[in-house]
């Protein structure tokens, strides 16, 4: 109880808790421990707005993460993209954050099918489209506002775009990110096009009108959401591998809260 | 004359009504030629964005050289390092594009991941001094923290769906009616800042903008 007042009283040695915390990230990598994951209904929605899409279909994916994202919103996009390339959905990357467009070829890497896939008919990257919503505007207008992907191929001429020219001709729009949601909904909405979001933590909490009300189609609660997708299509990926961890590490939140108010109590008694 | 007629504030403001109103028209009205502007104006936008970027790449050597000429004090060494390694990736970049590549996969990549990692352990700090209960307002916001968090724990629901009863009321009513009040506000606000800026009395785009 000494060492919990100390900390109280911002005497104690923080690198205590962050050899806890360590150990607690580490212990799922040498002791899987294969922690069960209930499916919650957004994800079975998002599941079932893919389904719905006709094999030979293209959706867009919009990754706004950065590599600093690569471990929560990259192993969600991995598990999406999974999903799509199993189905035969091809599909078009683009982003209007500027260090996404590299993260895109690690995202098609890390798929299943990868060695299968064909650049230009599977999937294609647009790389990065400036202006954020004027950008979201003008490529929704035209999808050959960028003539030239991230790769340097003449886009109108990959076999992905043949029947694409304005959003309305995508089966699906699906946006990754760590941001606010509005200018998606601002842009895309009226296109009519199924929205699905793959949210942060923290943003669930800001999209969820959109989706009661409609506007969303459906989401993935950041990593957990993911492993519920892995789950639910039967592809393991790396959203799986990491629940173990995201299971200890919120229980190690909930238990840091109760040693704070305990050293709290232990400090008020001297 | 000429320079009289171009030092007019008038100007620029007129030109943002101008740029605001047409879109908004755009929106509204089915006219093709209007349509046409729109998209045209929309574009523009998204050409502009990179000459920000551009803008921005130059104000950046300016801020860092200023600290090398000046030698200031615990600066003036990270300004020289932020200049090199800037210069590096946009020249590599037009160079040598697989050199780009392993840059961008070898040293950005673990980079960000290293820093967002670091983060994380000063959230557990956060974590352990934030949520300490002192009254009811406190006591309330914890409660809803260790509420909300229980519905990330997939085995707790796996056991029994009541751990996160309160956690998902949590979520769907008083947030969500947050939430909504928030993107009302933020609606009105935005509606209330574009008819300011159509008739002018926005300006605090312009340097130096007088009221």
């Amino acid at each position: 109880m000494g060492l919990l007042q100390d900390f109280y009283k911002g005497k104690g040695d923080w690198r205590i808790l962050f050899v806890m915390t360590f150990i607690v990230l580490l212990f799922p990598y040498l002791v899987p421990l294969g922690i069960p994951v209930p499916i919650s209904q957004s994800t079975r929605d998002f599941k079932s707005v893919l389904d719905n899409i006709p094999s030979g279909g293209t959706v867009m994916i919009d990754f706004e993460g950065t590599p600093a994202s690569w471990a929560n919103l990259g192993a969600l996009t991995v598990a999406v993209s999974n999903v799509c390339f199993e189905r035969d959905i091809n599909i078009i990357y683009l982003t209007f954050a500027m260090e996404a467009p590299d993260v895109h070829t690690r995202i098609v890497e890390n798929t299943k099918l990868y060695d299968t896939l064909v650049y230009g008919e599977d999937y294609m990257n647009v790389g990065y489209v400036p202006g954020v919503e004027t950008g979201m505007a003008s490529w929704a207008a035209d999808t050959r506002f960028i003539s030239i992907d991230h790769h340097g191929n003449d886009v109108a001429s990959l076999p992905i775009m043949k029947d694409i020219h304005t959003m309305g001709d995508l089966d699906a729009v699906i946006f990754v990110s760590g941001t606010t949601p509005d200018p998606w909904f601002r842009q895309f909405g009226p296109y009519n096009v199924p929205l699905l979001s793959g949210a942060q933590g923290g943003l669930v909490p800001i999209i969820q009108p959109y989706y009661q009300s409609g506007q969303l189609a459906a989401y993935l609660d950041d990593v957990k959401g993911a492993a519920e997708l892995e789950q639910l299509s039967g592809i393991p990926g790396l959203a799986l591998s990491k629940m173990d961890q995201v299971n200890l590490l919120y229980i190690f939140a909930v238990l840091l809260i109760i040693m704070g108010n305990l050293g709290r109590i232990m400090g008020k008694e001297e | 004359m000429s320079d009289t007629i171009l030092k007019q504030r008038e100007i620029p403001l007129i030109i943002f009504a101008v740029s605001v109103l047409i879109p908004i028209l755009g929106y509204h009205l089915d006219v093709s030629l209007l349509d046409v502007t729109v998209d045209t104006f929309v574009e523009w936008g998204a050409y502009a964005a990179n000459f920000a970027f551009f803008v921005g790449l130059i104000s950046l050597y300016r801020s860092q050289m200023r600290n090398v000429t000046r030698r200031t004090p615990g600066q003036w060494q990270y300004s020289i390092l932020t200049i090199g390694i800037v210069s590096l990736m946009v020249v590599v970049g037009f160079v040598y594009s697989p050199g780009f590549d392993w840059l961008t996969f070898n040293v950005f990549f673990p980079s960000q991941q290293a820093m967002v990692a670091y983060m994380g352990f000063q959230t557990i700090i956060i974590i352990y001094i934030g949520f300490r209960v002192k009254d009811l307002g406190s006591a309330l916001f914890t409660l809803a923290f260790i509420a909300v968090t229980f519905t990330y724990m997939s085995f707790l629901e796996s056991y029994s769906p009541i751990f996160q009863l309160f956690g998902n009321w949590v979520n769907s009513v008083p947030n969500m009616a947050g939430q909504r009040g928030l993107l009302v506000g933020i609606g009105i606000g935005l509606f209330s800042v574009v008819i300011r800026t159509i008739l002018g009395y926005e300006r605090t785009f312009m340097a130096g903008a007088e009221e």
